[in-house]
């Protein structure tokens, strides 16, 4: 197939600067300020064996290493931590949102990025979270009950359904779904093409539009994926700034690349450098834009 | 079963005023958005399961500090009983004497809630003395469960 497999992935990234990492990004956590602190839960994983480095680019982010699993030992089901690599714990930092905030997770589950705004907000303010995929909605709830999260009000519904509530939201974190990107998933190569991408990056545009119209004027939207294909990212993005009332806003974060303002030959508005793309293995494949309403 | 019974052989007289959304009860609920159907709302405090409540985690870490009878236990315990066993008499460091019968929580040595259970020997014997009723890994076993019936 010449729309898919590593060979195609390889020379597609290989155009956009960047190439196919066989190493793997160190695993790492969050530690939850809800329920406990860095000072009382560090020393306690390292009594247990347990190797964590902080992560200097995240809040409340550490590297770790450990020979047994971390899901399922009492701090985790207690809900001290949250696994959880640490480019994903970059958008919801990036939104910054406050405890005053009024808050949508537009795709929610399996909720660290909420369970991580509900952090952030200190269990203030309000969080308006809907998932659409049924599998995925006891994750969600699972993960709610056990961060302590009871800022949050989740909806098993289509994040178009959202206007029912009647709010305009101060900020709206769309970390949509994604092609994914080859470390996170066993043999991502031969199960990705072209056209799946393609239907991917329309979804999102749909998504996208939905974000904007729930959004207060002067509001922030932050739109993230854990996908390397342009389609999903830095086009999307391309796409909105031109058909939707929103400008962009610089991401502000002392990892991760410039946006692409070339695209195979296409030159993009220069704006999407603010964006940023994050090439692994450093952190998984990510990308992170932020807008603002206007 | 209501949360009033539920609470009742831990020796807790009062129950939190609750609201049922999904079978499972919340307090602390956003009032505007309850319409709206959603599936969470607020601070979950307990599932309904089947004849049952079970706590949720924030909800059990209130129990064990209010409730009348407790035994700690040592590590190995610990993890025995958060992977679902009984426990054994001589993985219990520290009690406040409960009676064959009691309904006793169980904590670990940094006096978090790991779950509970029904006393049903001497804590001096070598055999199971609390049979276990729930235990907080019990969270990771509902979802595995889900994800078992998806497939």
């Amino acid at each position: 197939m010449d729309n898919a497999g590593k060979e195609f992935f390889r020379k597609k990234y290989l155009e956009l600067g960047g190439q196919i990492s066989e190493t793997k990004p160190q695993p790492s956590l969050r530690v939850n300020t809800l329920l406990t602190s860095a000072k009382e839960l560090i020393p306690r994983l390292e009594k247990l064996g347990v190797k964590l480095e902080r992560i200097p680019f995240t809040k409340n982010g550490y590297y770790y290493q450990s020979k047994f699993s971390l899901g399922a030992i009492t701090e985790c089901l207690l809900g001290y931590y949250y696994l959880q690599e640490a480019a994903a714990q970059l958008p919801v930092e990036v939104l910054d949102p406050k405890p005053t905030d009024v808050v949508l997770d537009c795709c929610a589950a399996p909720g660290g990025k909420t369970t991580q705004l509900a952090q952030q907000m200190k269990n203030q303010g309000t969080i308006a979270a809907f998932e659409l995929k049924l599998h995925r909605i006891p994750s969600l709830l699972m993960n709610l009950e056990r961060c302590g999260v009871t800022n949050t009000t989740a909806f098993f519904e289509n994040v178009t359904e959202a206007k029912k509530l009647g709010i305009q939201f101060d900020k709206i974190l769309l970390d949509a779904p994604c092609a994914g990107n080859y470390l996170t998933e066993e043999g991502w190569f031969e199960k990705r093409t072209r056209e799946d991408i393609q239907k991917s990056s329309e979804i999102q545009r749909r998504l996208l539009t939905e974000a904007a119209s729930l959004l207060k004027i002067g509001g922030i939207l932050v739109y993230s994926t854990c996908s390397l294909e342009p389609e999903e990212d830095e086009l999307n993005i391309q796409w909105a700034i031109e058909n939707l009332p929103v400008k962009l806003e610089k991401v502000n974060l002392p990892i991760g690349e410039d946006g692409l303002t070339n695209v195979f030959g296409r030159k993009l508005n220069p704006d999407i450098a603010l964006c940023k793309r994050f090439w692994p293995p450093k952190t998984e494949g990510f990308f992170i834009a932020k807008m603002v309403k206007l | 079963m209501n949360l009033i019974e539920f609470l009742k052989p831990f020796g807790i007289k009062q129950a939190p005023e609750a609201q049922i959304i999904n079978r499972s009860y919340y307090i602390a609920t956003n009032k505007s958005m309850l319409s709206k159907n959603p599936i969470y709302s607020g601070e979950c405090i307990a599932h309904i399961r089947g004849p049952v409540l079970i706590p949720s985690i924030t909800f059990l870490q209130q129990i064990g500090k209010a409730a009348r009878r407790h035994a700690i236990v040592n590590a190995k315990g610990e993890w025995l009983f958060i992977c679902g066993r009984d426990i054994f008499g001589k993985a219990i460091v520290e009690h406040n004497n409960p009676i064959v019968g009691d309904r006793v929580v169980i904590l670990n040595e940094h006096k978090e809630c790991l779950g509970y259970g029904d006393m049903v020997a001497a804590l001096d014997t070598k055999r199971v003395v609390i049979k276990r009723l729930f235990d907080i890994g019990d969270l990771l076993r509902r979802e595995r469960k889900t994800r078992k019936v998806r497939v």
